[in-house]
């Protein structure tokens, strides 16, 4: 069973003079149990709206989503999910303890058990010595860090977390980047929307970027990310003598030596290289009518 | 494939933890302690401005306190509630809430329960001291009658004016009154909250809840005027107006009390139920409009 699915899922808005804008187009997609999935986009390609829609903030215009093959227009579906919103969306009067448990309670926690937990949670942000500070006077990188630990407080298996780093300091941004990683040990199946590249690379198993409401290229991070037309032998303690030979050996077997360094690409180039990509294929006039081509790593 | 799991009911504990926190959110705005204390001085205040015989004093006290307890109940209860979803949706602090296994029907009738626990605590302060001001003045008049009636001369008994004193102060239609204020605030919070499901702005909520509010005071008079008109037009809208339009006018019993009318408890009880019946309407709109509403 998938953490997440989408069938056809398509969501209409109405702007101004009632035009009608897509923000999403008939989405397919599946994140797997216990895998990061990023999901990768331009700012207004859909990846807030999938949230929404996967949360049930939004009505689909067509289409289904299910969390753990429960329909997300089912209350009970969310016992499955925490979410962390791209900005703090919490009250700020609150202090870090009452934020948690606050949130606790609304997941119908009581007493005892949700003391432990709000103690357990905040420790694993590493919160504790503020837990009795209002969010008023929390930092950036805290606010997000107690966002995570609300998103947790009722133990979901699914985690889907909305630009976790924005805004957020190198230092802070490297703290939360080591939680996903852990709640990953943890057995937690993540959903990550992210504009820092790198950090996704870092974290996540697979990415799907979005682009105009579509899913325009979707795979395995390590696999998309590699060239399958070169070789990479990576070596320890080879000497200029060995590598002079393995340089013969390639000559000789009519190979050609491009790069002896790293050869892989990075996801930014890969996203890059895909928004620009589809961009080309929505300006060209001879091509308007033609469905978008998925570029493949190949091609990249 | 979907797995068969268990329903999510309603949740009386959810709607508490939303509830008691809209109070701790509407206690921390300004607007609600300038409400509060300009309700809590101008209650005060009638003492001072009753400058009369001692029964009229009383009258006067009576009357001007349960007006003020009446207006700042009503536009506390206006202004808290149509603040209270367009703030959720602008800081968008309604997302995480709504992110979790909470029903939207929870979350607006948390809103609501929140509001009106804090509405029926200002009228319990606003009460307390309109009867301690009451308290204190039976004591200075007491005093003073207790002297003129020792006075040579004095025609009736100190026991009398004490008596005629008492009646007055003690009177426990007082409370029959302050209860029907307390549920006129609730139709009040409960129309603005419909409102706030639909409207685009705050200012728009409150003019058309004062709106509401003058309509829902005038409704009887101007039923009463159209019965002797004879355009079907004017029956047929005064038969609209009064069904969308709760009649608020019944719920004062401000004229009765500071009359010494007697009134009877089967009259609060059923003026009570139209209340609740009115704001229970409202509140089930909300809550139809708030289920399709895109956050």
């Amino acid at each position: 069973m998938h953490a997440i699915a989408t069938r056809s899922l398509t969501k209409h808005f109405r702007s101004t003079w009632r035009r009608r804008v897509v923000g999403l187009d008939h989405l397919n997609f599946a994140v797997r149990e216990n895998e990061v999935y990023g999901l990768l986009g331009p700012n207004g390609s859909g990846k807030s709206t999938t949230l929404k829609l996967i949360l049930g903030l939004y009505q689909p215009s067509e289409g289904e989503a299910d969390i753990f093959g429960m329909s997300v227009e089912r209350t009970v579906s969310r016992t499955s999910v925490g979410y962390l919103p791209e900005n703090p969306y919490f009250y700020r009067y609150l202090t870090g303890a009452e934020t948690v448990r606050f949130f606790g309670r609304l997941c119908g926690m009581r007493g005892r058990r949700l003391e432990e937990k709000v103690s357990e949670l905040l420790a694993l942000v590493g919160l504790e010595a503020h837990r009795d500070r209002r969010l008023a006077g929390y930092s950036k990188g805290m606010l997000q860090r107690i966002g995570l630990a609300q998103a947790l407080v009722h133990e979901p298996r699914l985690l889907l977390l909305d630009e976790p780093t924005a805004g957020v300091d190198p230092i802070g941004s490297i703290e939360i980047r080591d939680l996903i990683l852990k709640l990953r040990g943890m057995g937690k199946t993540i959903l990550l929307c992210s504009h820092l590249l790198d950090q996704v690379q870092d974290v996540c198993d697979r990415i799907g970027i979005l682009h105009y409401g579509k899913m325009i290229l979707e795979g395995d991070v390590k696999s998309l990310l590699a060239r399958k037309d070169q070789f990479q032998f990576t070596c320890e303690g080879l000497d200029e003598t060995a590598r002079n030979r393995v340089r013969e050996a390639i000559r000789a077997a009519g190979s050609r030596l491009i790069s002896e360094g790293n050869p892989a690409t990075t996801l930014e180039h890969l996203f890059l290289q895909s928004v620009r990509s589809a961009d080309r294929e929505k300006t060209a006039p001879s091509k308007a009518t033609r469905p978008v081509d998925l570029p493949t790593a190949e091609r990249l | 494939m979907k797995t068969s799991t268990p329903r999510l009911g309603f949740s009386f504990g959810r709607l508490w933890t939303i509830g008691r926190n809209t109070m701790t959110e509407v206690i921390r705005q300004k607007f609600f302690y300038i409400l509060l204390v300009f309700g809590l001085v101008v209650i005060a205040s009638s003492r001072f401005f009753a400058q009369f015989s001692s029964a009229e004093q009383i009258k006067f006290i009576k009357d001007f306190s349960l007006a003020a307890m009446t207006v700042f109940g009503a536009l506390i209860a206006m202004v808290g509630t149509a603040e209270l979803l367009p703030l959720e949706l602008e800081n968008r602090t309604i997302y995480p809430i709504l992110a979790k296994p909470v029903h939207r029907a929870e979350f607006l009738l948390g809103k609501f329960a929140g509001m009106a626990m804090l509405l029926l605590l200002t009228i319990l302060l606003m009460s307390l001291i309109f009867e301690g001001l009451l308290l204190y003045t039976e004591h200075q008049l007491l005093a003073g009658a207790a002297a003129n009636a020792s006075a040579p001369g004095a025609e009736v008994s100190a026991q009398e004016i004490a008596g005629q004193i008492l009646h007055q102060t003690r009177d426990p239609a007082l409370l029959k009154a302050i209860f029907l204020i307390g549920i006129k605030a609730l139709i009040v919070c409960a129309i603005s909250l419909l409102i706030s499901t639909f409207a685009t702005s705050v200012i728009f909520n409150v003019i058309s809840s004062v709106i509401i509010y003058i309509c829902g005071h005038l409704e009887a008079g101007a039923r009463q005027a159209s019965l002797g008109d004879q355009s079907p037009i004017v029956r047929g809208l005064m038969l609209v107006v009064a069904f969308f339009v709760p009649d608020l006018s019944a719920f004062n019993l401000a004229d009765a009390v500071v009359l010494g009318q007697h009134i009877p408890l089967r009259l609060v009880a059923n003026t009570a139920a139209y209340g609740i019946f009115y704001a229970a309407i409202a509140l089930a709109l909300a809550i139809l409009i708030f289920q399709e509403k895109e956050i």
